[in-house]
């Protein structure tokens, strides 16, 4: 085995061995047991709550399971997403581990690209158990589970989760801190949610309009074509940024 | 001085230089480790040990000249030679969740073991450094626990080359003799580059020495001849009954009459010519009794014992000190 499958074998075993593997998979999963069960209830508790007062609800409907769920995802998802991802390269600096591994025959590309992949691969996999999850409850309760609009959403997530991840990685790796990194982590989440706020080409194209376009989906007033030019703007900024770490990363000196 | 035999390098530095900002770091510094040496890199805090470590062992880039680490450059960002090389850093970093097997057996897999070979050198290295049977996890070690483990996973590979930088700081004297102990039995088949700054531990099981000072080097050469090029040795003398030197007298006789100490002086030189073996001498309070460092031993050590019976004193102790390497040491930084 050459140095980089080793380390990316070591990433994997890290996640298995400690608090990361029950952080985001334990949320997520939390969130895609009760965000249909809220959409479902939701209508009976308001009325509940002011029983003496006429109030005129909606019919609660599958897509509102979903966007419960995607907005869940979307909030305190990401954030627990960077918070468990903002040590990733700056805790190995901090704690001198990266020098014992980097003094090996290890490439420096393979130990960011390492985390980058290990990390993906540990959120979208929870991202794609809990939609299922969320998928089967859904149903389950709706009898409708509008499988191909949150499916395509589930997709634009994936993506925009792929740039967070990244994003939390270049930060990590710019940073000579783990709380620096984590300032810089959420200013750079901060900063990708604000953009479609700024100008109307940023709301269509930016990598910030993907959330967005999710609830237009579900709710019917967009396709997943619209979404695609701001999907490949997402996916090409992400690969772009993760270029731009590993270029950095080479010339760091430990 | 620095001494350069024709052997072959397992380390040459060349004018090599690394420059943080303003500060120079380490200045123009050309070493030659020779293969299969046990290599000690002295200096004081901040001289540049372990910036020059660092360098060698691909973790951060020189400002100028060059380094061949077994015969490859490390400039370039190369790192092809890091296969064949062990590294010890001053306070190795883990993995805290894993447990000592599993580190060595993730260290030894980097460098390209597997199957049976990769398991009897997980068991010779934790056999090596005293960790044989520990299970728990690296988050519950020691620091001189660390300390060993790092010493295990520099010598998974059974590199050509091992760098360990402060290898016995954190240990206790039993460990500290079993990794002393460890590193002499690899002398002769491994190169060892040993940073540190316990001048007995160099003294012991190191063979070539470099010391450096602000960045630049003072000296390079063989412990033996290192000894001999600095050979000049003390005579420790002390008088019964407490009594002291009479320093009046001794300037007097040391410079011609009518000389005379400042009040209170405790250590100084004769520099001019004075009464034979007495002349150019340097003197200071030491433990007891005081520390003479004599221009002509020999004539000193027939001078001094007739001067102080002349003085009506008797000697209780009359010793020629050979100077250790931490005299040596002092005193080449302090020059330099």
């Amino acid at each position: 085995m050459s140095g980089a499958s080793v380390f990316l074998k070591k990433e994997f075993r890290e996640i298995l061995r400690t608090y990361k593997i029950y952080v985001v998979p334990c949320l997520f999963l939390f969130f895609a047991i009760t965000s249909p069960l809220i959409a479902k209830m939701t209508p009976a508790l308001v009325k509940s709550l002011v029983p003496n007062m006429e109030i005129n609800l909606p019919d609660p409907k599958a897509a509102d399971s979903y966007l419960q769920l995607f907005k869940n995802f979307n909030q305190i998802g990401i954030l627990a997403v960077i918070f468990t991802s903002i040590g990733l390269v700056a805790d190995e600096k901090v704690r001198g581990t990266a020098i014992l591994m980097l003094t090996k025959p290890i490439p420096k590309w393979s130990f960011i690209l390492s985390k980058f992949i290990a990390t993906s691969v540990l959120v979208l996999s929870t991202t794609i158990l809990a939609y299922g999850i969320c998928l089967f409850y859904t149903f389950f309760l709706f009898k409708d589970a509008m499988f191909a609009v949150s499916a395509q959403a589930v997709i634009l997530a994936a993506v925009y989760y792929l740039l967070i991840i990244a994003v939390t990685l270049f930060s990590s790796t710019i940073s000579r801190s783990v709380a620096l990194s984590g300032a810089c982590s959420v200013g750079g989440f901060f900063l990708l949610s604000i953009l479609p706020l700024l100008h109307k080409s940023l709301a269509t194209y930016s990598p910030g309009a993907l959330p967005t376009f999710m609830d237009k989906m579900l709710a019917g007033t967009a396709t997943f074509g619209e979404a695609v030019p701001a999907l490949i703007i997402t996916l090409v900024s992400a690969a772009v940024l993760l270029i731009l770490t590993v270029q950095i990363f080479k010339r760091q000196e430990l | 001085m620095t001494t350069k035999t024709t052997t072959i390098a397992a380390i040459e530095t060349h004018n090599l230089q690394k420059r943080f900002g303003d500060y120079l770091a380490v200045n123009n510094l050309n070493l030659y480790v020779p293969k299969g040496s046990v290599f000690g890199f002295l200096g004081p805090n901040g001289a540049g040990k372990t910036t020059t470590l660092r360098m060698l062992t691909g973790l951060a880039n020189p400002t100028a000249g060059d380094a061949l680490v077994l015969g490859e450059s490390i400039r370039n960002n190369n790192r092809s030679y890091l296969g064949k090389i062990g590294f010890l850093p001053d306070v190795p970093g883990f993995y805290d969740w894993m447990r000592p097997h599993e580190f060595l057996s993730m260290s030894g897999s980097i460098f390209g073991l597997s199957g049976k070979r990769l398991k009897s050198r997980v068991a010779e290295t934790l056999e090596l450094t005293g960790l044989k049977g520990v299970k728990k996890r690296i988050g519950s070690f020691s620091r001189g626990m660390k300390q060993r483990l790092g010493l295990a996973q520099a010598l998974i590979n059974e590199p050509e080359l091992v760098f360990m930088d402060e290898p016995t700081s954190a240990l206790d004297p039993l460990g500290r003799k079993e990794v002393l102990d460890t590193i002499s039995k690899l002398a002769g088949t491994t190169t060892i580059f040993f940073s540190t700054h316990i001048l007995n531990d160099v003294e012991r099981v190191c063979d070539t020495v470099a010391i450096i000072n602000k960045g630049a080097l003072v000296t390079q050469q063989r412990i033996q001849d290192l000894r001999q090029s600095y050979s000049s040795h003390f005579i420790y003398l002390e008088l019964e009954n407490g009594a002291d030197l009479d320093l009046g007298a001794l300037y007097a006789t040391a410079y011609g009459s009518g000389a005379a100490p400042a009040p209170g002086l405790t250590s100084g030189v004769a520099s001019t010519p004075g009464a034979p073996g007495l002349a150019g001498l340097e003197f200071e309070r030491y433990r007891e009794g005081w520390r003479i460092k004599p221009s002509d031993l020999r004539a000193a050590q027939k001078s001094l014992p007739h001067f102080i019976a002349e003085q009506g004193l008797a000697l209780r102790r009359f010793e020629l000190i050979e100077p250790s390497l931490e005299d040596i040491f002092v005193g080449l930084v302090s020059q330099s």
